[in-house]
C-alpha cells in the first residue's frame, strides 16, 4: 500500500483502476449472464411449443388408432369374423376397411384369431404370426380389452421398431386379436414436419426403447446415456449438453423424448469472456493513460509551485509562476504571485526601515558622549561654581544636566510636568544668558500635568518665544497653560491643548503661514518649530499640531494632541 | 543631630556636599567623608553614621558593595545613593539590597535635604498621626521646656513677628535689650538650632498649616510666613518638607 500512497500518480491510477474495473467486470458477467438467461428462457419456451406440437401429433395418431380398435371392437362383422363359425369374408373386408379409413394411410390392421393373421389391410401377402406366450398379444391378453402398446418383435432394432398397437377382442369365442401396426418409417414421415432440423426427437415405449429416432437423435448416444442416468439414479439430463425434454404421451405409456441443440454453445460464452477480459486489459490500459494524464494535469503546477516555493524560500523575492491556467491551479498561481510581490515590498520596507534605523543608531552612537562622563562634569562644575560663590554657574549647570538626560533619553514620550520641568530648567539658563529680562509663569493643573506627550515639544516653543518676541525687552513674560478638551461625541476622547502666550512683537504674518502650510522644508530656518509640528503629526495625523496667532499684546501658540494618560504606543518610526 | 558621611572620590563633589547643604536646618551634622567604600567602612566604625550619602562608581570599592556591607554591620543604617546614571538597572539593584533612595548627579539646590528629610522622617515604620510627623519632620520647641528666659524671649518674639519680610536678629535683639551676639549663642545652645534656622522651620511649618486650604494660593502662603520670592519659598520648602509647596497643597505628606 506504501508504494501506491507514495506516488499521486500510482494512488489516481488505483483509484480509476478499481472504479473501472468493478463496472467492466460485474457489469461485463451481468450482461452475459443476463443475456444468457434470457435467451434460455426464450429458446426453452420455443422448444416447449416444439415438443408440445410434436406430442400432440404422436397423441393423434393413438387417439386414432384407439377410436379404430374402438370400433372394431364394436363391429358386429368384424366379431363375427372372429367367432368360431361360418363367415363371410367380404362382410369382413368390407367392414375392416370401413373402420380403418382413418388409419390406413400409414397404418396397417390386422385381426388376429390366436397367433394368426387372419384378416388384414395389408395388400398381398397376410402379415406374419405373432407369439401368443410372449410380447404383445400375450399383454393384450392379460389387458382384458384395454389397448397395449408394444413393438414388433421381428424387427425391433437399436434404431426403432414397427410400433404395434393392440387390443383384446372380448365377447367372442375365440382369442381374438385387433392389431395395429405403424412402421418406423411411416411414424417418421408423419412426424417429419413437426421439429425443427437442428432438434431431435425420439418415441420409446416406458423402458426407453425407441419406436424411432429423428433429426439430432438418431446418433442413439443421448439415449443411452439417459437410460444410464436413470438406471444409476442420476438427473436425466446429465452429462448431456443438448436440451431435454421427456413426456409421457397421454396414458400409453410411451415416453416422448425432445432435444434441442442448447441455446449458446460454449465457445459463444467463451467469446463474451474474452470480450469482457479484453475490456479489462483495455481499461487498464485507458486507467493508466487517464491517470497519468490528470496526474501530470495535478502534478505539473504543483512541481512548479513547489520549485518555486523552494526558491522562494532561498531569498529570491522575483519568484513569479506562470502556469497560463484559469482554474484553481491558475487561481493559486497568480495568489502566490501577488503573495510573492506583497513580501518583496514588505521586505524592501522593511530592510530600508532597518537600513534608516542602523544608521540612525550609528550617528547617535558617533553623536554620543558617554554620558556619565557628562553628568559628572556637569556636577563638578556645579560644585566648583558654588565653592567659588557663582550660583549661576550652578544653576547653568544643572538645568542643563536635566535638559540634556530627558534629550538623550531613549523614552519619545514624558509626562507633560517633565516637559514643564525641562522648560523651567530651560528658562533658568536662559534667564540667565540673557539677564533675566522674562519671567516664566506655568498655570497647568495636577491633572492635566500627568497626561503623556512626546518630549521636547514646548521647549521648541518657548525658545521661539524667547528668541524671536521678547528680543530686546525687559519686561518679558511667557505663560504656559494647559487644559483638557472633550469632544462633542462623548466618546471618552478629549483633547489636551497646550498655549504658550508671550507679551512680545508678536508673530509674523509670513511665520503663521508657514506653520500652516504644513509643509516641513518650508520651516527649515525654524528647526525647532519645524520638529514639534513633524513629531507630533507623525504621531498622531494631521489634525493635530501647532497653530499660532498674532493678539494684541503678543504670541499665542497653540499645540493640539490627543489627551492620554497612557504611553502612546508607537505606530510609526519617526524618521527624519 | 544625625549624623551624615559623605563618600564620593571627587574632592569638589565632597566638599561641595558638605559645605553647601543646609544640614543644620534639617538637623544633620557631617561626621566624616570618605574618598571610596573601603575609606568609608573603616570611618563608618569609627563614627558610625546615621546616614551615608554615597556615589555609585568609585575605585576600590564602588557605592553597591558598601552599601551592602553597611547594611549588613548596621541595620539601621540608611544609605542615599547619588550616580550620573540614570538607568533602570542601578535603581533596581539599590531598591534590591535595601538602599534607602537615590539622587541623579547633578542634583539641584535642595534635592538631597528633601532627600534626606523624607528618608529619615516620613514613612515611618509606627503608623504616626499628622501632627506628629510634622513634628519629627520639622521640630519646634516648646517654650515650657525651655528655661532659660531670653530664649522663651526670643521664641516668643519669633511666633509674632515670623511673618515679617524684614525680619531681622538684630531687631530682635534690640528688642530685648542684649546683643546680637549673646543671644545667638544663648538660643543655639538652648535649642541646638541657630536663630534663622528656627525662623525657617516655624515660617515652613506655619507654611504647612496654610497650604492646608486648597484654596490658598503658594504665593500668598510665602507672603504669608514672610517670604519675599516665591522661588527661594518653594526651595526652602522643599528642602524641608520634602516636596514643593504645591505638591504638599494637593498630596499632604503622602
Amino acid at each position: 500500500m506504501g508504494f501506491i500512497r507514495h506516488s499521486f500518480k500510482r494512488r489516481l491510477f488505483f483509484i480509476i483502476l478499481s472504479v473501472t474495473l468493478v463496472l467492466v467486470i460485474f457489469g461485463g458477467i451481468l450482461t452475459i449472464q443476463g443475456f444468457q438467461a434470457r435467451i434460455r428462457a426464450d429458446h426453452e419456451k420455443e422448444d416447449h411449443e416444439q415438443e408440445i406440437a410434436i406430442g400432440d401429433k404422436v397423441d393423434d395418431i393413438l387417439k386414432i388408432s384407439e377410436s379404430v380398435l374402438d370400433k372394431i371392437s364394436e363391429s358386429d362383422a368384424l366379431r363375427k369374423a372372429l367367432t368360431p363359425g361360418p363367415k363371410n369374408d367380404l362382410d369382413t373386408y368390407s367392414a375392416l376397411y370401413e373402420v380403418t379409413a382413418d388409419i390406413r394411410d400409414y397404418a396397417v390392421v390386422d385381426l388376429y384369431l390366436g397367433g394368426n393373421s387372419k384378416f388384414s389391410t395389408r395388400r398381398g401377402v397376410v402379415s406374419e404370426d405373432l407369439p401368443t406366450n410372449y410380447a404383445v398379444l400375450r399383454e393384450a391378453d392379460k389387458a382384458e380389452g384395454e389397448t397395449v402398446y408394444a413393438m414388433d418383435p421381428y424387427d425391433a432394432t437399436e434404431d426403432g421398431a414397427t410400433m404395434i398397437i393392440a387390443r383384446k377382442i372380448t365377447g367372442v369365442g375365440a382369442k381374438g386379436y385387433a392389431v395395429i401396426r405403424i412402421t418406423q418409417t411411416e411414424l417418421r414421415r408423419i412426424l417429419a414436419g413437426s421439429f425443427n432440423a437442428r432438434d431431435g426427437f425420439m418415441l420409446t415405449d416406458k423402458y426407453f426403447r425407441p419406436f424411432c429416432l429423428m433429426g439430432t437423435a438418431e446418433s442413439k448416444n443421448n439415449l443411452s446415456v439417459i437410460r444410464k442416468n436413470l438406471f444409476k439414479n442420476d438427473l436425466y439430463n446429465k452429462d448431456i449438453e443438448e436440451n431435454v425434454y421427456i413426456s409421457e404421451v397421454g396414458d400409453s405409456g410411451l415416453i416422448s423424448i425432445y432435444i434441442t441443440p442448447p441455446a449458446f454453445e460454449k465457445s459463444a460464452v467463451h467469446a463474451g469472456y474474452q470480450i469482457v477480459l479484453m475490456q479489462v486489459v483495455i481499461s487498464v490500459l485507458l486507467c493508466l493513460l487517464v491517470a497519468s494524464r490528470l496526474s501530470t494535469s495535478f502534478a505539473k503546477p504543483i512541481n512548479t509551485l513547489t520549485v518555486a516555493m523552494k526558491q522562494f524560500r532561498k531569498g529570491d523575492f522575483d519568484t513569479k509562476i506562470d502556469l497560463n491556467r484559469e482554474d484553481e491551479f491558475g487561481q493559486l498561481a497568480s495568489g502566490f504571485n501577488k503573495m510573492t510581490a506583497r513580501l518583496k515590498d514588505t521586505m524592501r520596507e522593511r530592510v530600508e526601515a532597518e537600513r534608516k534605523v542602523n544608521e540612525a543608531r550609528i550617528e547617535l552612537m558617533q553623536a554620543q558622549l558617554n554620558p556619565h562622563f557628562l553628568y559628572n562634569t556637569l556636577d563638578t562644575i556645579k560644585w566648583v561654581a558654588k565653592a567659588n560663590q557663582v550660583p549661576e554657574v550652578a544653576t547653568l549647570s544643572s538645568s542643563l544636566a536635566t535638559i540634556l538626560r530627558t534629550g538623550i533619553s531613549e523614552n519619545q514620550f514624558c509626562m507633560l510636568e517633565s516637559e514643564l520641568d525641562l522648560v523651567r530648567n530651560y528658562c533658568d539658563i536662559q534667564k540667565i544668558r540673557f539677564d533675566d529680562c522674562f519671567d516664566l509663569e506655568v498655570d497647568v493643573a495636577d491633572s492635566i500635568a500627568k497626561a503623556y506627550v512626546p518630549k521636547l515639544i514646548l521647549q521648541p516653543l518657548v525658545e521661539n518665544s524667547i528668541i524671536h518676541g521678547l528680543e530686546g525687552r525687559s519686561d518679558g513674560r511667557i505663560k504656559i497653560t494647559a487644559d483638557r478638551i472633550f469632544d462633542a461625541k462623548e466618546n471618552g476622547e478629549s483633547t489636551l491643548v497646550i498655549t504658550v502666550t508671550d507679551n512680545g512683537k508678536g508673530i509674523s504674518d509670513e511665520m503663521i503661514k508657514l506653520i500652516e502650510t504644513d509643509d516641513p522644508e518650508a520651516l527649515k530656518g525654524h528647526l525647532g518649530l519645524k520638529n514639534v509640528n513633524t513629531i507630533i503629526r507623525l504621531y498622531y495625523g494631521s489634525e493635530y499640531g501647532v497653530s499660532a496667532k498674532r493678539t494684541d499684546t503678543g504670541t499665542e501658540m497653540t499645540v493640539r494632541l490627543p489627551f492620554s494618560t497612557e504611553t502612546p504606543v508607537k505606530e510609526r518610526e519617526i524618521t527624519p | 543631630m544625625t549624623s551624615v558621611m559623605i563618600v564620593d572620590d571627587e574632592k569638589y563633589v565632597r566638599m561641595g556636599i558638605k559645605e553647601e547643604t543646609d544640614w543644620a536646618l534639617i538637623g544633620c551634622e557631617v561626621v566624616a567623608e570618605a574618598a571610596n567604600g573601603e575609606e568609608a567602612l573603616e570611618k563608618a566604625e569609627a563614627t558610625r553614621p546615621d546616614l551615608v550619602i554615597s556615589d555609585i562608581r568609585m575605585p576600590k570599592m564602588d557605592g553597591i558593595e558598601l552599601a551592602e556591607k553597611l547594611i549588613e554591620k548596621y541595620p539601621s543604617i540608611k544609605v542615599i545613593f547619588l550616580t550620573a546614571y540614570n538607568e533602570f538597572e542601578y535603581a533596581r539593584q539599590a531598591v534590591r539590597i535595601g538602599v534607602s533612595d537615590y539622587l541623579l548627579k547633578p542634583f539641584k539646590d535642595g534635592e538631597l535635604e528633601a532627600s534626606v528629610q523624607r528618608l529619615l522622617h516620613l514613612h515611618p515604620n509606627t503608623p504616626a498621626s499628622v501632627k506628629e510627623l510634622e513634628n519629627t519632620l520639622i521640630p519646634l520647641k516648646d517654650k515650657a521646656e525651655i528655661s532659660n528666659r531670653y530664649v522663651q524671649t526670643a521664641l516668643t518674639y519669633i511666633e509674632e513677628h515670623f511673618a515679617d519680610l524684614d525680619f531681622s536678629i538684630g531687631k530682635l535683639a534690640d528688642s530685648m535689650g542684649v546683643s546680637e551676639g549673646h543671644i545667638s549663642r544663648l538660643f543655639k545652645s538652648e535649642t541646638d538650632v541657630g536663630i534663622n534656622n528656627y525662623l525657617t522651620r516655624y515660617r515652613i511649618r506655619k507654611a504647612m498649616d496654610y497650604l492646608k486650604d486648597v484654596q490658598v494660593k503658594v504665593y500668598e502662603v510665602a507672603e504669608k510666613v514672610g517670604y519675599q520670592d516665591i522661588a527661594y519659598f518653594s526651595n526652602t520648602f522643599k528642602k524641608l518638607v520634602g516636596k514643593s509647596p504645591s505638591d504638599y497643597q494637593s498630596n499632604g505628606l503622602e
